[in-house]
């Protein structure tokens, strides 16, 4: 672009009118070809403000700072420019270019047309890049801004979750960004789809399900006692101890309720009283222990 | 004017010109390609190094089927049948140096992924890296790779079992622990519990920190801090701009003198320990003087890539399982020279092979 406007100026200064106008309306073509955008004190490229991945913490940083001064309509005609690498041929180009969305998505004036341009020029990228999971991830935390979240997309992308076949990288991806999408529209996931996390196939996903349940606290007391009665029992003893301590941080008024109801029997017939002794692990014994003596101590508080 | 014009001309050629080379550029090359080529397409096309690397190491170990001295347990022949005196001594060495390492029937190897946070970027990766290894060291076994085909503990998520024969032909049980120090991929939850984040980093830490007396093989892969390192929890940073306080890290070392003081109280250090960071064999002076008995693994990349890092830890790991000599396992972990641009310096695994064996 600088190019254009040189060989204009220098055109310029020759002396008939003619070749002036043509000079300014050449340099005015070379900017309309040109994808950059004039800022506040200086001229860039996209390719000069898209963040690399080789990039060292000084350059990411000076381009992110360059990102994040960009006006509005600044901000929307790099969007367009970003929104043209999807498709990327390669998912070395594709990967490159999320890092530049992760701080756009966090620019001040991004609005929900930026994401929506975004969110649309994603979805041309086919799964076939071995970083699908970070893809559908980003374009989930698009989604929460563009408005298009809606109950199809969720399902589709919670049944993805379950697809054993996936690499469990690519789906602990997507799940830690569907959190922070729904907790961003103040959406809860509901009681079944935790449980059902709570059976997934990939441990780290049951463990993440237990800190997304106390994310979404409050939840109605039946919801508490029904996940954590699941939870309490659950590999591994990671996933239990997030559980005990969900419980441990439950009020004081409800804690004696939830314990009995989520340390006693399921059902009749078959006898599943935790007993902590049992507890193969010594953290999440001890947490069990806690849990019992509270509860204890309340009894007996209760009884004088 | 004529001059002028000339010049206008030039310019513009010069633009048409680098837009074509760039519309050129993106058409794939055709037909054969050197191996050279075959590398670069292999780090261009799978942003996902690590996954690249697994058809690197199933290539690496093709091409040396019959190489006698690569392998301190391949059936290939014995160090007195070996068709050259120098490469019977290799061969011996090698037998050595890993029969002292496989001396017990269980085998302590843990990795531990350092907090993973950047100055720009709330997303924290350090489990999204260990979760890459997870799903490795869970894969069939249907390659030249030897990460593969271990059994999930059934109630502790970090440990990873399997069954290797030793080069002695007695068989020993791998205990891999792979341990993250980041509470989670969701950036909200990660903020949001800080006392559990606090207890996921004192768990790396204890991890690390008891593997120096416990473990056969000790790994750090994660942010040097300029020096300061490794470190386990969420970065001290400015109050001014909310940046990494590098400052700090370089002056006070925070990580540096945990780990001095570690190894200084610790009655045995590990077989192999490695630091894949960011140059973290400015550290090697001071970890020879720590730990003058353990094989040293460093980078002396300045800003190495997160993924090459997690390649070179994932080559060591199949290097310990096929028990590579020194210029196989060497070799193993450097399949890439340059990464996204950048130049890879080679990493070496140091001292392991001139150990005494243990008593």
């Amino acid at each position: 672009m600088k190019t254009a406007w040189v060989s204009g100026i220098y055109l310029a200064s020759a002396r008939t009118p003619r070749t002036v106008g043509f000079a300014f309306a050449l340099a005015f073509l070379f900017q309309l070809l040109s994808p950059g955008f004039s800022m506040a004190n200086d001229t860039a490229k996209f390719s000069d403000l898209q963040i690399a991945l080789d990039d060292d913490e000084v350059t990411a940083g000076r381009k992110a700072s360059l990102i994040r001064s960009l006006n509005e309509k600044e901000l929307q005609a790099f969007v367009v420019e970003m929104a043209k690498v999807f498709p990327a041929k390669t998912s070395f180009e594709a990967g490159q270019a999320l890092r530049t969305i992760e701080v756009l998505r966090r620019h001040k004036s991004f609005a929900k047309p930026d994401a929506k341009v975004l969110v649309t020029s994603l979805a041309k990228q086919k799964a076939e890049t071995s970083f699908d999971g970070r893809i559908r991830a980003t374009r989930i935390r698009l989604m929460a801004v563009s408005g298009d979240l809606n109950k199809s997309i969720l399902d589709q992308e919670l049944s993805f979750l379950a697809e054993a076949n996936r690499p469990s990288a690519d789906r602990l991806a997507l799940i830690g960004a569907l959190t922070d999408a729904m907790t961003e529209l103040g959406q809860k996931p509901s009681v079944e789809t935790l449980e059902k996390f709570l059976a997934n196939d990939v441990y780290e996903i049951r463990i993440h399900a237990i800190d997304w349940f106390r994310l979404s606290l409050p939840l109605p007391l039946a919801d508490r006692i029904r996940f954590l009665k699941t939870a309490i029992r659950v590999s591994p003893f990671q996933a239990r101890e997030r559980a005990y301590r969900a419980l441990l941080s439950s009020d004081d008024k409800e804690f004696l309720a939830i314990y009995r109801a989520v340390s006693g029997p399921i059902n009749g017939s078959e006898v599943t009283v935790i007993n902590c002794a049992l507890d193969s692990n010594e953290k999440t014994r001890k947490l069990c222990q806690d849990a019992e003596a509270k509860a204890l101590m309340m009894e007996k508080g209760k009884a004088k | 004017m004529k001059t002028r014009f000339s010049v206008f001309a030039l310019l513009l050629f010069v633009a048409v010109g680098h837009a074509q080379a760039r519309a050129v550029s993106k058409v794939p090359a055709q037909g054969k390609k050197s191996a050279a080529e075959i590398e670069t397409e292999i780090v261009e096309r799978n942003l996902n190094l690590i996954r690249a690397t697994t058809d690197a190491l199933d290539n690496f170990r093709y091409e040396q089927r019959s190489c006698y001295d690569c392998y301190a347990g391949s059936a290939g022949g014995t160090a007195l049948t070996m068709p050259d005196a120098t490469m019977a001594a290799e061969k011996k060495r090698c037998v050595t140096t890993w029969s002292d390492f496989y001396s017990k029937p269980e085998i302590d190897i843990r990795y531990v992924f350092g907090y993973g946070d950047d100055s720009d970027d709330s997303v924290v990766d350090d489990t999204l890296n260990r979760q890459e290894f997870v799903d490795r060291v869970l894969s069939a076994c249907d390659s030249n790779v030897r990460v593969c085909g271990f059994t999930r503990s059934g109630d502790d998520a970090d440990l990873f079992e399997k069954t290797v024969v030793g080069p002695t032909g007695e068989k020993h049980k791998i205990k891999l622990r792979l341990t993250a120090s980041s509470e989670s991929t969701s950036d909200i939850i990660n903020q949001a519990f800080s006392q559990e984040q606090k207890e996921k980093s004192d768990n790396a830490k204890k991890v690390f920190f008891s593997g120096i007396n416990e473990a056969d093989m000790l790994m750090y892969v994660g942010h040097a801090r300029e020096g300061g390192g490794p470190d386990f929890s969420p970065a001290i940073r400015r109050k001014v701009d909310g940046k990494i306080d590098y400052e700090h890290y370089s002056k006070h070392k925070p990580g540096l003198e945990d780990l001095t003081t570690a190894f200084t109280l610790s009655r045995k250090t590990p077989k192999i320990l490695g630091f894949l960071a960011c140059n973290s064999e400015r550290w090697s002076d001071r970890l020879v003087r720590l730990a003058p008995k353990s094989g040293l693994i460093l980078s002396s990349t300045d800003k190495i890539a997160t993924e090459a890092a997690l390649a070179h830890a994932y080559a060591a790991l199949d290097s310990v399982l096929w028990q590579r000599c020194e210029q196989s396992f060497n070799g193993s972990m450097n399949q890439f020279k340059t990464y996204a641009g950048q130049k890879l310096e080679p990493v070496k695994l140091r001292r392991f092979f001139d150990r005494k064996p243990s008593p």
